[in-house]
């Protein structure tokens, strides 16, 4: 497989999803609920205020167990990106684009990826990106991923 | 971390066949590397009290013989101490664990091995195949959160750090190039190496594949067939060993800001740097007594990443160092002398501690360096790590 076109652009997927199916456990299940209702939620310690991700069960910085969901706003920026050129996860055809993004919110608040809307070429870490949501066709069940979009407002 | 000081010796290490076929199980593979290690130590099963792997089949993503498997197939019985773990510092998990129980009494003499089978490597998602079910398709805990996006495990995960380390400080195609170059080189003085006989030019590295920018296919690890073990004894059981002994002289394992991939702060610096101050603090050597490192190069980004937090050169300087060939043979310190895991095949990190054993003995012919006598073998990258320092004698 020769390396990706570079003005090749990057579209959400449609169509039945084969990819792997993301599962919800108690930490997560209100971020992943949140994806469902296209927001971005993330838990946040009531306490020291410190936004926690990945979701887990205790505020690192104070170790509160209260930890509640709060809609932030989608925005960050691009800490880093590979363009992906195989089908290193089963049913993720290639090429597409990995990204990790920093949220505003909070230094290295942290979110893994895929751009969309934007070609290859035009990736650039640092750009500002928004979340756009994106249902996945399971046939009888639903998820929704949240991928990110330049942000040109 | 002073107290281990020289207190464990490598007694043996020992290679199965290694290839990229070779129709064997993982079990027979490990046993074979065995009894080459043990062959190598002068020693029988019965002299082990000790057997320590990572990962375990049954608890990681990585596959490999469990260790029940292995104390079946190797006669072993009554041993003091066994571990298999899921997790830990690096490829050397296994390793660490068995140095600190010789240290702490609670065994004398510990093997440690790792097998695994090149096409058990194309997804990591537990169970998953293309167009599979939507059950075997099913991503739980930390790989929800990026099992879907493409990123499961390897080349994509690393690819990210190299972009960043691109990003802040200029690395470039033909500075990983040189590391993968570097290792080719010394591959064609190694004939257990799987790329031995096919020598490399910049050329053809710049026209290979892009398989996760900046990553192209050649920077990638060589998946093979293959396993390596280990066998460490305390050091005043020297006298009865056969080969001359390698004292594991400091040892240090990188904690730093996180375990998680994804989510490490600042990826220009790997766990590297925490397991090199550690290692670095437990010695009174230097960077400038080192004659030969072993640097992990599971990805050719990983092992820039290494050469600078080690602190051989300043951070963002590893790319041009490797470009002026000075990790070659006949250069200021040599770098994965057997051509590495991406000239000689994936051996998962053990391979790294048996050359630096092999170079430490002077056993390596025409890839020896000459009088070495402080050897670096470190494994891992990003936010996992291992350093060990080697000293002769």
């Amino acid at each position: 497989m020769p390396s990706p076109d570079l003005g090749a652009w990057l579209a959400p997927p449609t169509g039945p999803w084969l990819g792997p199916v993301p599962e919800a456990d108690i930490d997560s299940a209100p971020f992943w609920a949140g994806l469902r209702r296209h927001e971005l939620v993330i838990l946040r310690c009531p306490d020291c205020a410190t936004f926690v991700h990945p979701p887990q069960a205790s505020c690192p910085r104070c170790l509160s167990l209260n930890l509640t969901p709060e809609r932030v706003s989608g925005r960050g920026t691009v800490y880093s990106f590979t363009v992906a050129n195989r089908e290193f996860a089963p049913g993720i055809r290639p090429p597409y684009v990995v990204a990790l993004v920093d949220l505003e919110e909070q230094e290295s608040l942290r979110v893994v990826t895929n751009l969309v809307n934007v070609a290859i070429g035009d990736v650039r870490i640092g750009m500002p990106v928004r979340a756009v949501f994106c249902d996945l066709d399971l046939g009888d069940d639903a998820a929704t991923l949240a991928y990110f979009e330049p942000d040109d407002a | 971390m002073s107290e281990l000081r020289d207190r464990v010796v490598v007694a043996g290490v020992g290679y199965s066949q290694i290839g990229r076929s070779t129709g064997r199980s993982e079990g027979y593979l490990a046993v074979e590397a065995s009894r080459a290690a043990l062959a190598d130590a002068g020693l029988t099963p019965r002299d082990l009290d000790g057997i320590a792997m990572w990962p375990d089949r049954v608890s990681s993503v990585f596959e490999g013989p469990s260790i029940t498997y292995m104390y079946r197939a190797l006669g072993l019985a009554d041993v003091r101490y066994y571990q298999a773990m899921g997790t830990g510092p690096a490829q050397f998990a296994s390793v660490n664990g068995a140095i600190h129980a010789i240290v702490a009494g609670a065994a004398d003499t510990v093997i440690c091995i790792r097998a695994h089978l090149r096409q058990e490597q194309r997804f990591y998602v537990a169970g998953a195949s293309s167009g599979g079910s939507r059950d075997a398709r099913r991503a739980t805990g930390e790989l929800a959160l990026r099992a879907p996006y493409g990123v499961p495990a390897g080349a994509p995960r690393y690819a990210l750090w190299a972009q960043r380390h691109a990003h802040e400080y200029g690395t470039t195609d033909e500075h990983r190039g040189a590391v993968v170059l570097t290792c080719r080189a010394h591959a064609q003085l190694n004939p257990r190496a799987v790329w031995y006989g096919h020598p490399l030019t910049m050329e053809e590295y710049l026209a290979s594949d892009v398989v996760s920018s900046p990553l192209r296919i050649l920077d990638c690890d060589m998946p093979v067939d293959g396993a390596v073990a280990i066998v460490l004894t305390r050091a005043d059981r020297v006298a009865d060993l056969r080969a001359r002994p390698v004292r594991i002289h400091s040892l240090g394992h990188g904690t730093g800001p996180t375990l998680d991939t994804e989510y490490w702060p600042d990826m220009t610096t790997m766990a590297s740097r925490w397991a090199a101050d550690e290692m670095w603090a437990g010695t009174d050597l230097g960077p400038a007594d080192v004659d030969v490192a072993q640097l992990y190069d599971g990805f050719s980004s990983m092992t820039l990443g290494w050469l600078e937090d080690l602190g051989f050169v300043k951070k963002g300087e590893a790319g041009p160092w490797f470009a002026e060939g000075r990790g070659r043979l006949g250069g200021d310190l040599p770098v994965c002398t057997d051509g590495g895991h991406l000239g000689g095949g994936r051996l998962h990190g053990f391979g790294k501690l048996a050359e630096a054993v092999k170079q430490l003995r002077g056993e390596c012919g025409e890839r020896q360096v000459e009088g070495a006598e402080v050897a670096l073998a470190c494994v891992g990258g990003g936010a996992i790590a291992t350093a060990l320092l080697l000293v002769a004698g």
